[in-house]
């Protein structure tokens, strides 16, 4: 366990030693959101933002909508802001993309982090690397593309009185660390990987981002929370190796060899490590073809009773649906009886609600799946099809059902992803069968999408699946709904893939400031539910904040809520306190205005502990009709 | 015995499986079977449902057919990355995948080497595939069909080891479930096919008549939608 070392911390800049290296008419305030002031000439320029409002110029170098809120404060009405030139259009306008948003968050796989600007931010001045920006009294900013942390990031660098200083938003923060992991999830485009499978996808460009920075020897570099980098080569050096280790262990792994192969993967690999770079990746565990009583189609898994009757394990999409259809009009199947989800990515789980209409049976999920499926609005998670099944039939982890010559034990089984399940399949001819849903390949494990809450404790996520598989009768073989084959694991595998995974959890405490890895990995530990919602004018409804205490002491956690126009509530303000490793929730009545516009609005939560302080942190949707 | 053969690319035969390939697209802009999460496989897909036919699909995830690299953007794998491609993009992504077949799949009849000859959808189907297509976010794909005679009784196909990534192989027979194939790069596999008939006679002459009704039957339906059908591998023909 480690403290958070002020990163987060709400602390004044008063007896900082630190802050006097910065060069005189340099004013620096630390808080939760640091604010550089520089007075000359008569203009005053910001850098961040800050509580004065009427700054001449005000400095952001990404877009997160705490930041934009705080570079607002600043500015003012009069002040002018400079930002990235990538981002100027969003910040004109933001209500567009809050309206697409509504319906893109389903079935959505970018898996970029979503704490964008909700009030439109003019820009005076959009720059990009290799701008020099005039500051007042004759100051000269060069501006550096930077990306990493955010697709956007720039930093500034000023000269003054012999020194250099760099001011870098987010890309890097005292100590060589950043922020969280979760924020880098996105496209590898160089190896064909796209943002759902782009663990770490920004790290490549976060390295030689810092480079590109050390090259320019910064006496001095100001990031936008916590502490002032006064070592800025150790710090970079120092983050580098962090996060070349952490992908190296990820990839050694990795579920994503089976598919895409050494090439690719060492082509990932080597945007981080280096041009040279070795990259160990697993080789494949043992596999043989499926058995003739399930068959493969597409990504559902069809289980064929002595009678000819069919029991389902997912079904995606309009191909598998299709595939039961031809199957059931060729005799090949008599009846489908039951229809079993493993985890509410939508190649998993779009059809289940038609196929389950068509064919009149029974959909079976673990509860943790069961939820999603039917109020799909109500979560934001990857993949998440928005169509609703009417009727679950929740299993308890380690529920039996018997059906036909099968016994079926149902788990709940946090792997790919947190809202997942699997089913153990046993039938006293063949060695038991455990559909692990998309957990597992023969080349390791599906952990390439942090947004999918891979949570990184010894008694959930992949862990607990562990734990599952070496609980399972000798011989037992595992299926990937992917993947036309049965496979397993030697102990002696399990205990390397457990034991790298172990090893991660270290690496990623070692680069992000929070007291426990999992703040750093899960963008959800605080969520609102429903996610979206639609009230009418004159509606009443409520807003649900679930809260997971990743930390291992107790927390209280103040909860402060950001409401649009026409939306109210009897209580904008609660307290929440959780144990250790404990989640809960509190509920916010919402109330809509008579004459409130319609539209897509959203509501924000700051969330205060005693060692942080976020603003705007969660979010909702709420669409007035 | 009528020599149409699996050998696609030249002589008089091509035009007339040309025709052929036009009316399987047809069918299976709205029927292939492709699961989603394409970025994880290549998928080629054999239908065996006539003797002495092998139709064979190939469905492409369309960003990873762009040379070089792009820049991460919004839904670059996505649904929408499709949709909002101009027409020259999406005249080298044709380009290319058609390119890809014949660097990735290699088709051999008996002793006798094929060239499928790969027809596209037009660029507003691959914009926007038409309702109940079932063609995966961000994928199109392409068809040919395969005529093989009665001595030619194994297909083999080779799948290159520069592939990159795992090819989920399906094979349609009649009455069946999908037989599906999972191979490396690298690897072949060796398809049985059903014994092609007896060409010659009455079916040369059934074949004649419906090779000249083709045409009549494409425009026709061209006529009645277009958006469907096919762009062939030079992108100025495109309807």
């Amino acid at each position: 366990m480690k403290s958070i070392s002020g990163l987060f911390l709400v602390m004044l800049a008063s007896g900082a030693p630190l802050h006097a290296q910065l060069p005189a008419g340099i004013q620096f305030e630390k808080g939760p959101l640091n604010s550089v002031t520089i007075e000359r000439a008569g203009q005053r320029l910001v850098i961040y933002g800050g509580r004065d409002p009427g700054a001449d110029q005000v400095l952001i170098t990404h877009v997160r909508r705490d930041l934009t809120e705080f570079a607002r404060l600043a500015a003012g009405n009069s002040g002018k802001v400079i930002a990235p030139v990538s981002v100027a259009d969003f910040l004109d306008y933001p209500s567009a993309h809050w309206t697409a948003w509504w319906e893109k968050r389903f079935d959505y796989y970018d898996q970029q982090v979503t704490r964008l600007p909700i009030s439109p931010l003019a820009v005076a001045h959009p720059v990009a690397g290799g701008d020099t920006l005039a500051g007042p009294g004759g100051l000269e900013f060069r501006v550096l593309e930077t990306p990493g942390y955010t697709r956007e990031g720039i930093t500034y660098l000023l000269e003054l009185e012999g020194k250099k200083i760099a001011f870098s938003g987010d890309l890097i923060l005292a100590g060589g660390r950043v922020p969280d992991l979760y924020s880098f999830q996105d496209a590898i485009p160089e190896a064909k990987i796209g943002g759902y499978h782009g663990y770490g996808g920004r790290l490549g460009q976060l390295v030689r981002s810092l480079e590109t920075l050390a090259a320019e020897k910064p006496d001095l570099i100001v990031p936008l929370r916590g502490d002032l980098i006064t070592d800025p080569q150790g710090d970079i050096a120092e983050l580098i190796t962090r996060v070349r280790a952490i992908y190296a262990n990820y990839l050694s792994t990795n579920a994503l060899n089976w598919y895409f192969k050494e090439e690719r993967l060492t082509a990932a690999g080597r945007l981080v490590l280096g041009p040279e770079a070795e990259v160990e990746l697993m080789d494949y565990s043992e596999h043989v073809d499926l058995p003739d009583w399930c068959k493969h189609l597409g990504t559902t898994k069809l289980l064929l009773a002595d009678d000819g009757a069919g029991f389902v394990l997912d079904c995606g999409g309009p191909g598998p649906l299709a595939d039961l259809r031809k199957a059931l009009a060729a005799g090949l199947v008599t009846r489908i009886e039951g229809i079993f989800v493993t985890h509410t990515h939508n190649d998993h789980s779009a059809a289940v609600v038609e196929a389950a209409k068509e064919f009149g049976c029974p959909v079976y999920a673990v509860a943790e799946v069961a939820d999603v499926l039917e109020n799909p609005g109500a979560w934001f998670l990857p993949g998440t099809s928005a169509n609703a099944v009417e009727k679950v039939t929740v299993l308890a982890d380690g529920e039996k059902l018997l059906w036909k010559n099968y016994e079926f034990t149902a788990h709940f089984f946090p792997g790919q992803m947190y809202n997942h399940g699997a089913l153990l399949v046993e039938r006293s001819d063949h060695t038991p069968v455990f559909f692990i849903g998309d957990s597992f390949s023969p080349s390791g494990i599906d952990d390439y999408c942090l947004m999918n809450r891979n949570l990184m404790r010894e008694d959930t996520g992949f862990f607990l699946c562990f734990k599952k598989v070496r609980r399972l009768p000798e011989g037992s073989w595992l299926v990937n709904q992917h993947i036309p084959h049965l496979f397993r694991f030697t102990p002696a595998r399990l205990d390397l893939i457990e034991q790298r995974y172990r090893e991660r959890i270290e690496l990623i405490n070692a680069l992000t400031p929070w007291d426990d890895p999992n703040y750093a990995i899960d963008e959800r530990w605080a969520a609102f539910y429903p996610y979206g919602q639609t009230l009418g004018s004159g509606a009443t409804g409520k807003l649900e904040l679930r809260v997971w205490n990743h930390s291992v002491r107790d927390r209280e956690i103040r909860v402060k809520l950001h409401l649009p126009p026409g939306v109210t509530t009897a209580r904008s303000e609660a307290v929440l306190t959780l144990s250790a490793h404990r989640h809960g929730s509190m509920i916010f009545p919402l109330a809509i205005a008579n004459d409130a516009e319609p539209g897509v609005k959203v509501i924000t939560a700051d969330l205060v502990s005693d060692d942080f302080d976020l603003k705007q942190w969660a979010e909702a949707l709420v669409k007035i009709e | 015995m009528l020599s149409i053969r699996g050998d696609t690319t030249t002589g008089p035969i091509n035009s007339v499986m040309r025709r052929w390939s036009l009316v399987i697209l047809i069918l299976f802009a709205l029927a292939i079977p492709v699961s989603a999460h394409p970025a994880l496989y290549h998928y080629l897909e054999i239908d065996l449902l006539e003797p002495g036919e092998a139709s064979v699909y190939v469905t492409f995830h369309a960003p990873e057919l762009i040379e070089g690299v792009v820049t991460p953007e919004d839904d670059l794998y996505g649904r929408e990355w499709l949709a909002t491609r101009d027409d020259a993009t999406l005249a080298g992504l044709v380009e290319n995948a058609d390119r890809f077949t014949g660097e990735v799949f290699a088709f051999r009849l008996a002793e006798r080497e094929v060239t499928p000859d790969f027809a596209f959808p037009d660029f507003a189907t691959i914009r926007r595939p038409p309702p109940g297509s079932v063609v995966p976010d961000g994928c199109f794909s392409g068809a040919a069909m395969l005529l093989y005679t009665r001595g030619e009784t194994v297909l083999t196909i080779a799948f290159s080891s520069a592939a990159q990534k795992r090819l989920m192989l399906i094979i349609n027979r009649p009455a069946a479930f999908p037989e599906v194939v999972d191979l490396e790069p690298g690897e072949r596999y060796a398809l049985v096919l059903p014994e092609a008939p007896i060409r010659g006679g009455v079916v040369r002459g059934l074949v004649a008549v419906l090779a000249g009704l083709i045409p009549i039957l494409a425009v026709a339906l061209i006529g009645w939608r277009r958006g469907l059908f096919l762009r062939k591998k030079n992108p100025t023909l495109a309807g």
